[in-house]
């Protein structure tokens, strides 16, 4: 049988609702671990990304 | 009517104040080698020439230079490698040019437009030439691919984690991990920490120093004022060469070059004339790392070296930038996600309307 159209739509709303908080953590590690490499001053992780950072066209490094 | 007036006003402004350059018996030229399309910012060593010369194009010996460079300004959307060195002045030199020629070896730090502003004449007292020179730079192909690389992993990796969502991935042990992240990668992200020259030195002291070498009878004073290098600023560099009496040695030519002792080559580099035994220029010290200025003076008395260790302070990009960079950053894995949620969107529709058994089963 084929899925009903209520039944469709209740699981779509559980899947949203997750979905909506999972994307937000993606993107907050994405950001941080972005922020480490690319624009942290740490010496070490500084000097081990520096060429890193050079190489990329839009980096900011000093 | 208005507008005749206008036009008419504008040609008489014209006429009174014609250019500085349709005036002047000489002008200045600037080229380059390679030719600015092939010079990659923060790697080719470019030679480049300014020339004063006359109205038959002959080089004007004994001409009087003033020279202002100044660093392509910036902008609003992108940042380049070095945002502070962004319109700031990178080299001023003013004295007379025995050949008319003045020419120096550069490492151009960032893309855009560099300004040459220029002032020129057969000597100090009639500087009748006034122009701002230019000099345009595209970034490094390889800088392009890159970023084109950096765009395509962040893309597939939102791709993939939008792909994994859509799926109904658990969204606490996701939360989980990234809280982990966050405690063990938080403490080492701060921008509190201080900015240090490559290789960890710190530049502590910015006193003006001056450096002594003698070698025979001739000694070269080289006098740096402030004694350290600052990322966007000048440095006031002044090279002296006397006798043994203290006189200044006339005619004496001096070799200056800049090393960039962590990359281990040169970042500038240049011949100035001494006619009166010395000589100055102001220099800015774009990257933050140990730098060595290396000099040889030399005359008809001989000749004498003298190389001195500079440290420059860097200067952490502005929080502002980096917070934009960061932003592109995570829109482009948004999009990946959007991309990757909608993939798995359609595959999913696809496998609920397949039928789950025979019909009337």
């Amino acid at each position: 049988m084929f899925q009903t159209l209520n039944e469709y739509s209740h699981q779509t709303i559980g899947v949203t609702l997750n979905a909506v908080a999972q994307v937000l953590v993606v993107l907050a590690v994405v950001a941080l671990v972005a922020w480490a490499i690319l624009f942290t001053e740490y010496p070490a992780l500084h000097d081990f990304f520096h060429q890193l950072r050079h190489s990329l066209y839009v980096i900011p490094c000093h | 009517m208005l507008k005749k007036v206008t036009l008419l006003a504008l040609t008489a402004w014209l006429f009174v104040y014609p250019s500085t350059q349709s005036q002047s018996d000489v002008v200045v030229t600037l080229e380059t080698t390679p030719a600015s399309g092939f010079i990659g910012p923060d790697e080719t060593l470019t030679h480049t020439t300014l020339r004063v010369v006359d109205r038959d194009g002959q080089a004007t010996p004994n001409a009087y230079l003033k020279l202002h460079l100044d660093a392509p300004s910036g902008n609003a959307f992108i940042s380049t490698d070095f945002p502070i060195v962004e319109d700031t002045p990178l080299f001023e030199y003013e004295g007379a040019l025995p050949e008319g020629v003045l020419a120096f070896d550069f490492i151009y730090p960032i893309r855009g437009t560099y300004r040459f502003q220029v002032e020129a004449g057969r000597n100090a007292a009639t500087p009748a030439f006034a122009d701002t020179l230019t000099l345009t730079l595209t970034e490094n192909r390889n800088e392009i691919i890159n970023f084109a690389g950096l765009v395509a992993l962040l893309l597939g990796l939102g791709i993939v984690a939008g792909f994994i969502i859509g799926r109904g991935a658990n969204a606490r042990r996701m939360a989980m991990t990234g809280l982990n992240m966050w405690l063990g990668l938080g403490l080492i992200s701060g921008s509190t920490w201080p900015v240090q020259a490559h290789g960890g030195d710190d530049v502590s002291d910015t006193e003006p120093f001056t450096e002594l070498s003698t070698q025979g009878d001739l000694s070269l004073a080289y006098a740096m004022t402030p004694g350290a290098g600052r990322v966007g600023t000048l440095n006031q560099l002044n090279f002296t060469v006397t006798d043994q009496a203290g006189n200044p040695v006339p005619d004496t030519t001096i070799d200056i070059s800049v090393w960039h002792i962590e990359d281990d080559k040169p970042v500038f580099a240049t011949t100035l004339a001494a006619p009166e035994g010395k000589t100055a220029f102001e220099f800015q010290f774009f990257d933050g790392a140990e730098h060595e200025v290396r000099v040889t003076a030399h005359n008809a008395a001989g000749s004498v070296d003298l190389n001195k260790v500079v440290q420059v302070e860097g200067l952490s990009p502005p929080l502002s930038v980096k917070i934009k960079t960061t932003f592109y950053l995570v829109l482009i894995v948004l999009v990946g996600i959007i991309i990757g949620l909608r993939l798995q969107l359609v595959q999913g529709r696809r496998q609920q309307l397949l039928p789950v058994g025979p019909v009337g089963a």
